[in-house]
């Protein structure tokens, strides 16, 4: 345990979109002190963590359960330091039916499986939690070639 | 900042009571203040277990009758459990840890990070060595997987290396400990991972 060298964070100083902040991470920035974590978009969700920033140092996160980090959150502004929240791109795979009857078998399923949607026209968006082939082995599974078309999607 | 919720999910009978129950006397010893919220359907079963113990001020366990499917409220409207660990803070402001234990649900069973900072998995070898194929929720997602019954794996032919070869390459390097409740194996690694990644010490 690396308890005096690890950056404890209780608070979240602001964000990347203040203009004040802002031009203070520009001058920051120029030194190289800026310090960046990249969190995948379902850990944004936490409220204690253990992460490191692209510099390699360790920043132990406990902020109060009311308020939660963003793609664009600053942990902390100091003189000589930097620390900002940076939220990897959401994996998503988007789905559509062959047919009407297609459809509604894969929206109960998508339930059933508890994955997380979002509707499109007549697409479905699934968010995918790690890898695309935990969804699409369950697709093959439960449909037959042609039933359903499905592509990869990052934003 | 209120204390760290802690949450432990899995299937009926994999050991998740057991579990707390070795946890407890472990926390004590390094001083962590905690406090335990299980989930029944319609009983406080596991609870009045917990404070039978005696490993545990009873006032510190608290259980919560989920009515319904178990996994509801840990995943899609956690306010029951939300509640529960919001009034044990205020009771006891001391609290560093609260240890949530699901009802016991099938493989798909996650947690809400809305009512957990962290939570574990725990499956046991007596459930098949093939649980970690199956690419269930649970295992693939949790940040700790625990298989637990590590004793039984003779008598119900796992192979249990292989298991944990499996369990561990399905989860993109989150942590896989076997343990067994009957010996406290494995018991303080589970400890001193949740004192570094959710205490924080
Ligand atoms: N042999 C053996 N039995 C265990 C172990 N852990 C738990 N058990 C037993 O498994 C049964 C179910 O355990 P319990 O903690 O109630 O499971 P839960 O439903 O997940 O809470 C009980 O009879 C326990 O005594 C273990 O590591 N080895
Ligand atoms: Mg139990």
């Amino acid at each position: 345990m690396s308890v005096d060298r690890m950056k404890r964070i209780s608070s979240i100083f602001g964000h990347v979109s203040d203009a004040r902040i802002s031009k203070l991470l520009h001058e920051l920035d120029h030194q190289n002190l800026v310090e960046t974590i990249t969190l995948l978009p379902e850990d944004l969700k936490r409220h204690r963590l253990k992460v490191k920033t692209d510099k390699d140092h360790q920043v132990a996160i406990s902020i109060p359960r009311n308020i939660a980090l963003e793609d664009g959150s600053v942990l902390c502004l100091e003189t000589d330091r930097a620390i900002i929240i940076c939220a990897s791109k959401q994996k998503w795979l988007v789905i559509t039916a062959s047919t009407p009857a297609l459809a509604i078998q894969l929206g109960y399923h998508a339930g059933n499986l508890h994955w997380k949607v979002r509707f499109q026209g007549a697409e479905l968006h699934v968010v995918v939690v790690s890898c695309y082939k935990d969804y699409t082995d369950r697709l093959h599974d439960l449909f037959k070639p042609g039933d359903l078309l499905w592509r990869k999607m990052e934003e | 900042m209120g204390a760290a919720r802690v949450g432990i999910g899995g299937p009926v009978g994999s050991g998740k009571t057991a579990l707390i129950e070795q946890m407890l006397p472990a926390f004590k010893s390094i001083d962590i203040s905690i406090a335990v919220i299980t989930n029944d359907l319609v009983t406080a079963e596991d609870a009045d277990r917990i404070r039978r113990s005696g490993l545990i001020d009873p006032e510190r366990v608290v259980a919560v009758e989920a009515g319904a499917c178990p996994h509801t409220v840990i995943r899609e409207d956690p306010t029951l459990n939300i509640t529960a660990a919001d009034e044990l803070e205020i009771k006891f402001p001391d609290l560093d840890l609260i240890l949530i234990e699901s009802g016991g649900d099938n493989l798909a069973s996650t947690f809400s990070l809305d009512l957990v900072d962290w939570w574990m998995f725990v499956i046991d070898v007596a459930g098949g060595d093939d649980i970690p194929r199956k690419r269930g929720p649970g295992c693939l997602q949790s940040d700790l997987l625990v298989i637990n019954k590590q004793d039984l794996a003779p008598y119900v032919g796992v192979d249990l290396d292989r298991m944990l070869l499996e369990s561990k390459e399905s989860r993109s390097g989150k942590p896989v400990i076997v343990t067994n409740c009957r010996a406290q194996m494995g018991i303080n690694k589970i400890v001193d991972l949740i004192v570094e990644e959710v205490l924080l010490l």
